[in-house]
């Protein structure tokens, strides 16, 4: 289950061997010419195990990966560190807090040979304004209106916009004069010569492959030194992927691989690297309106309880690294780290500390070694996770364990992955498994695990909130957050979350989800690394206007 | 199956209690037994002989055999040998439980829908043509897939859900020309009550044909519990043939050349088929003088 | 005339039954399938973000009105031929994603099913001449041990074997990333290139069924009075087995096989899954795991109508051929 979804959804075919068929080989390639790099093998581009043509930007769910080398956005973030990078705007202002204003890029054209204008920016944003089902960022709710005039598009927010600034320079612009002419735009698969302002063009597509070709008319073509991308299909089970991943077969791919020294880097060590960045947090969540939960001194106590080393060795094969309770995700975001904090908020695992601090807190054990709950009865509850995700089941053995040396008597419970999302979301658990964070929207970090207004009472659907963090003092640094348009004030504010994410425990962060990032240096130079982190894995614009031939 | 019928009616009423002895006589049979025997004793001592907990995953991760680890250890570190020995138990827990439960099943519903012919028998004959044509692997992947929980004794339902038809249909036709027999006839004369017809007539003339129904539906069962594990519908946590080669093939065992890890599974699967099958060939020849060895 | 009516009557109340549990297993299940693709797209160690699946549901559409409302509905599109959009492949619909594979899975396995019946029914009708002979024991005794083995773990060796060792051919798919889909020779010899392994693995199981329902039918048939007869006269042994045994072992091994074809939908899942063939039981199977429920439910119906209607013919076919049965069914 995992392999696929981290693989990038459950995926078809494998392509053949070079020279097996003779249909693929070295007649095909497109000759390099002076500092260029022929073509690149990409893995999955997505949309299924038979996918069809689909490069509607908005479509995020069945579009074909390609549509991201096609469609370029305001401005791009290194998701890595979270900074803005200009693009097809040069520039940005908050004239006031609820109106934003770009600047246009000037000399940008369409691959249709089209002037791209500031009124086509405009039109891209009226657009999934009217189509909720384009709007996968839900920014339609904040907008008020979005205007062109000459080089310039100001948006007007329904309130102060600052905390979703991150969304408001994320959405992709397409060309006025196609766009407006299609009768339904949901349902627009955009398959012939798809037009955008893009670095890429689509060459070539089958069930198996697609092939995009470099735009020479470009507007940063100076930067763009690879002549094709051949995205190649992945299989389902992801066997056959990392068989051809230790081949050599890819340039980069960004796949789920059990043992990525011995299968891929040892295999050809001054060419194949990998690169596995934090992504969400995955955190310990407890059902916070059921005692013990409910006590601060009794989470604050197992934030020493777990044995961070063993589940990111064991469970996580070693990939991941061990997640800070601030709720940021450091190295990445130590930026924004409140002042005093210890290792950036990382807390080892100390099981006799978590014992006294659990005694001290009123929960004894009793001569048979059961830990007791306050009114004196055996503490007794489950932790679920859900079957099939391997790696979660073996964290969670080791979580039990741990629980289980301290005296509580924990039972694992693995429903399907569907009946523990909808348990996790009616908050019918004790403990589980929740993700948060990750983003570069500091105040959607926050937001979504500890918001009032994303919590539900038990029974009823919460939308993220599901331990069901209640706090008037985290509301109003939120509001804080939300206003803040000044660095200044949102580290503030984002300072003041971290701590109470310290105090007060309203989850227990264990370890960063990993984003999968392979590369080969024998083509190319210049990927995003630990020691360059000008992007992150998924920053694909960023990352093909920095390679260069090897 | 017209032969089997037919020869299952004339050995029938003169069969003896004792066919045990008669299937020891065949020598592939006796091989199978033997065989069969086998695998329950790796399966009930498999604590005592593996050298390792299935899922201790303390061991180097993708290592090819050693003397420590006989054929090797899983992507995760677990020892491919200690599994391997787990897993019969799954195997056979799998094909007696489902075999049992739809060879009941098909037992229960065929005898009903034979002797009470009818009304009732236009009912069940329905739902069992039904059951026998509705396609069955897609139908375990949908049943295994969104059943709320995961687990040995779901895959167990679902073969069994799935199964138990083609055996009712035999079971029907056989009873509905047991039903007009001379000694039935007489029994019901006789005042005898229907259910004690049906277990001391009608029943033990029908022993063979349960004992292949049970065999064949053993059969079924440990290939669907491989197959439905294999395409990763199994419980992930139970030790099974199928899990353990669904974790081969996800966990690179051919790109880290453990072909032991890859072969030893499917080898073990196909002993126990072929115990079951041999056995099999005994009893077929039991009941249908045709196959007999000469 | 009263067995054509009942076998009528059987098809129409299985297919309502097959249609009734299309509409309901989706409906039976926990989870959104918005939430599910959200999940899916973003990887289970990201942060689902409520947005992107409230845009997922508004694209997908959700079904209005009670359940018997939504069954009438759902009764109205069928009958008209429409079944939905895909999920997994939105906008475009279930017809075309059905045509996308159906060729593929035709292809492969119906090529496979006729060469597996012949080879089957031949080697069957050897054994049965040359029954008691080594011969006779090799084919059986063969046969059976060749059945016990696992079919996807004969395929995965057979991977192993001859994709990945020896790098004779492809591991998998259906056909190069380099070649473009077209009725051209290019095209269909890096088909054929592609489809020998799966093809293969099918070929290596498929005839065990028909070589020992011929070999015990035709032993029998051998052992019927007319066949003694036969011998009494003095016709040579192959003309016997020939005229008496074969033709006549035959006939439930053809009635057989006209089920077999109808079950070719069906049986795929596992070799195309393997294979990573782009047929309709990959489709099954990944729309099975993806909710991807229009899908999912026509694929299924699809294949349910192709046993129902195969079982039909061989029902109606058998009716024709041999009034016994239908006596016997109407008694």
């Amino acid at each position: 289950m995992r392999r696929r979804t981290l693989a990038g959804i459950a995926a078809a075919s494998v392509v053949l061997l070079a020279g097996c068929t003779g249909t693929e080989g070295a007649a095909r390639d497109t000759p390099a010419a002076d500092g260029m790099i022929g073509f690149l093998d990409y893995g999955d581009f997505g949309g299924g195990a038979e996918p069809q043509a689909n490069y509607n930007p908005y479509l995020d769910a069945t579009r074909l990966g390609a549509t991201d080398y096609l469609f370029e956005r305001l401005m791009l973030f290194n998701t890595y560190a979270c900074a803005p990078q200009p693009w097809l705007a040069t520039a940005y202002e908050w004239t006031d807090p609820r109106t934003l204003a770009f600047t246009i890029r000037q000399g940008v054209k369409w691959t249709d040979g089209q002037p791209f204008t500031a009124k086509d920016v405009a039109f891209s944003y009226n657009l999934i304004k009217q189509h909720e089902a384009l709007d996968t960022q839900g920014l339609g709710r904040y907008l008020e209106a979005v205007d062109a005039t000459a080089d310039t598009v100001t948006m007007r927010f329904k309130s102060a916009g600052a905390s979703v600034f991150t969304l408001a320079v994320n959405v992709p612009v397409v060309p006025e004069h196609i766009w407006s002419k299609v009768p339904d735009p949901v349902t627009f698969v955009n398959a012939d010569n798809p037009v955008g302002t893009g670095p890429f063009t689509v060459k070539a597509m089958n069930r198996q492959q697609l092939t995009i070709a470099r735009n020479p008319g470009y507007w940063q073509a100076d930067k763009v030194k690879v002549q094709e991308i051949r995205f190649h299909k992945a299989d389902a089970q992801g066997a056959v992927e990392q068989l051809k991943l230790s081949r050599g077969s890819y340039d980069h791919n960004a796949m789920f691989v059990p043992d990525i020294k011995k299968a891929f880097v040892d295999r050809d060590p001054k060419n194949n690297h990998y690169w596995y960045p934090p992504g969400g947090t995955i955190s310990f969540y407890m059902n916070l309106t059921k005692p013990p939960f409910d006590d601060v001194a009794f989470r604050k106590a197992l934030t020493t309880a777990f044995d961070h080393r063993t589940i990111i060795d064991k469970a996580q094969l070693g990939y991941v690294k061990q997640a800070s309770q601030t709720g940021l995700v450091v190295p990445g975001q130590e930026a924004w780290l409140p002042q005093g904090v210890q290792d950036q908020g990382r807390i080892g695992y100390d099981q006799s500390a978590a014992d006294a601090a659990l005694t001290a807190a009123g929960y004894r054990k009793d001569a048979e070694g059961h830990r007791l709950g306050k009114d004196g009865k055996p503490l007794a509850f489950t932790f679920k996770t859900p079957s099939g995700w391997t790696d979660w089941m073996s964290a969670a053995q080791i979580i039990v364990k741990n629980l289980q040396a301290l005296g509580f008597d924990v039972d694992l419970e693995t429903p399907t992955p569907e009946t523990y999302e909808r348990d996790r979301a009616i908050g019918s658990y004790d403990t589980l498994f929740g993700v948060h964070g990750g983003s570069c929207n500091m105040f959607r970090n926050f937001s979504e695990p500890l918001s009032a207004d994303q919590s539900a009472p038990v029974g009823k659907k919460a939308l993220s909130n599901f331990v069901r963090w209640n706090d008037e003092q985290t509301e109003g640094l939120l509001e804080e957050l939300r206003v803040a348009t000044d660095e200044t004030a949102q580290k503030q504010a984002v300072a003041g979350l971290s701590k109470i994410m310290v105090d007060e425990v309203p989850m227990i962060p264990i370890w960063y989800g990993a984003k999968w990032f392979q590369y080969r240096t024998s083509k190319a130079v210049g990927w995003p690394n630990e020691r360059d982190t000008y992007a992150g894995p998924g920053d694909n614009l960023l990352i093909v206007t920095h390679l260069k031939p090897a | 199956m017209t032969a089997e019928l037919s020869a299952a009616q004339a050995s029938g009423a003169s069969r003896l209690p004792g066919w045990f002895v008669i299937l020891w006589r065949n020598r592939k049979c006796r091989i199978g037994l033997i065989l069969l025997a086998a695998f329950t004793l790796v399966a009930v001592l498999a604590p005592w002989l593996s050298p390792y907990a299935p899922r201790d995953d303390s061991y180097a991760a993708s290592a090819t055999p050693s003397a420590a680890h006989w054929l090797g250890t899983t992507a995760r570190g677990e020892d491919v040998f200690s599994q391997l020995l787990y897993g019969a138990r799954t195997s056979l827990i799998v094909g007696l439980a489902a075999g049992t439960l739809s060879t009941v099943v098909g037992l229960v519903i065929g005898l009903t829908a034979g002797y009470l012919r009818g009304v009732v028998d236009e009912v069940l004959s329905f739902f069992i043509n039904l059951a026998l044509v509705v396609p069955v692997l897609p139908l375990m992947v949908t049943l295994a897939a969104y059943s709320p929980v995961k687990g040995l004794w779901l895959i167990i339902m679902v073969i069994s859900v799935t199964g138990w038809a083609y055996g009712a249909r035999i079971k029907r036709s056989q009873i509905i020309t047991l039903r007009t027999r001379d000694y039935v006839t007489a029994a019901k004369f006789a005042g005898d009550s229907t259910a004690r017809i049906i277990a001391r007539e009608i029943l033990p003339n029908m022993t063979s044909l349960v004992v292949v129904g049970f065999m064949g539906a053993c059969l079924g069962a440990i290939g669907g519990e491989a197959g439905l594990a294999f395409l990763g519908l199994g419980d992930p946590a139970t030790t099974s043939w199928g899990t353990m080669l669904n974790q081969a093939n996800s966990g690179g065992a051919m790109l880290t050349g453990q072909w032991a890890w890859l072969v030893a599974p499917g080898v073990a699967f196909a002993g126990l088929m072929i115990a079951l099958t041999l056995i099999n060939f005994g009893v077929d020849a039991l009941s249908n003088p045709h196959l007999r060895e000469d | 005339m009263r067995y054509f009516l009942r076998r009528t009557g059987f098809f129409a109340a299985t297919l309502w039954a097959a249609i009734t549990l299309n509409f309901l297993i989706p409906r039976l299940q926990p989870g959104d399938p918005a939430e599910a693709i959200v999940q899916r797209l973003r990887g289970q160690s990201q942060a689902v973000d409520p947005a992107q699946v409230a845009a997922v549901r508004k694209m997908l559409g959700a079904p209005e009105g009670n359940l018997l409302q939504q069954y009438a509905g759902y009764l109205s599109t069928l009958v008209r031929g429409e079944f939905g959009v895909s999920y997994t492949y939105f906008p475009y619909s279930v017809t075309h994603m059905i045509g996308q594979g159906l060729l593929w899975t035709v292809a492969l396995v119906g090529v496979t099913q006729i060469l597996s019946f012949v080879i089957g029914t031949l080697l069957g009708a050897w054994a049965a001449y040359r029954r008691n002979t080594r011969v006779d024991s090799v084919i059986t005794l063969g046969s059976t041990f060749v059945g016990t083995l696992p079919f996807f773990w004969l395929a995965l060796l057979l991977i192993y074997v001859f994709a990945v060792t020896l790098n004779w051919f492809p591991e998998g798919g259906g056909y190069g990333g380099g070649s473009s889909p077209g009725w051209t020779w290019l095209f269909f010899s890096d088909a054929v290139q592609h489809s020998v392994l799966p093809a293969l693995s099918l070929l290596i199981v498929g005839p065990i069924g028909w070589i020992i329902g011929m070999r015990n039918n035709m032993v029998q048939t051998l052992g019927e009075d007319y066949a003694r007869l036969a011998r009494a006269r003095g016709l040579s042994r192959p003309r016997i087995a020939l005229t008496y045994g074969a033709r006549i072992a035959v006939l439930p091994n053809v009635t057989g096989f006209a089920i077999a074809l109808g079950g070719i939908l069906g049986g795929t899942v596992l070799v195309e899954q393997i294979f990573n063939y782009p047929g309709l039981g990959r489709m099954m199977f990944e729309a099975v795991s993806n909710r991807d429920y229009p899908l999912m439910q026509a694929l299924f119906l699809f294949i349910t109508i192709g046993v129902l209607v195969a079982n039909f013919l061989a029902d109606v076919l058998y009716g024709v051929l041999d009034p016994r049965v239908r006596k016997e069914v109407a008694a």
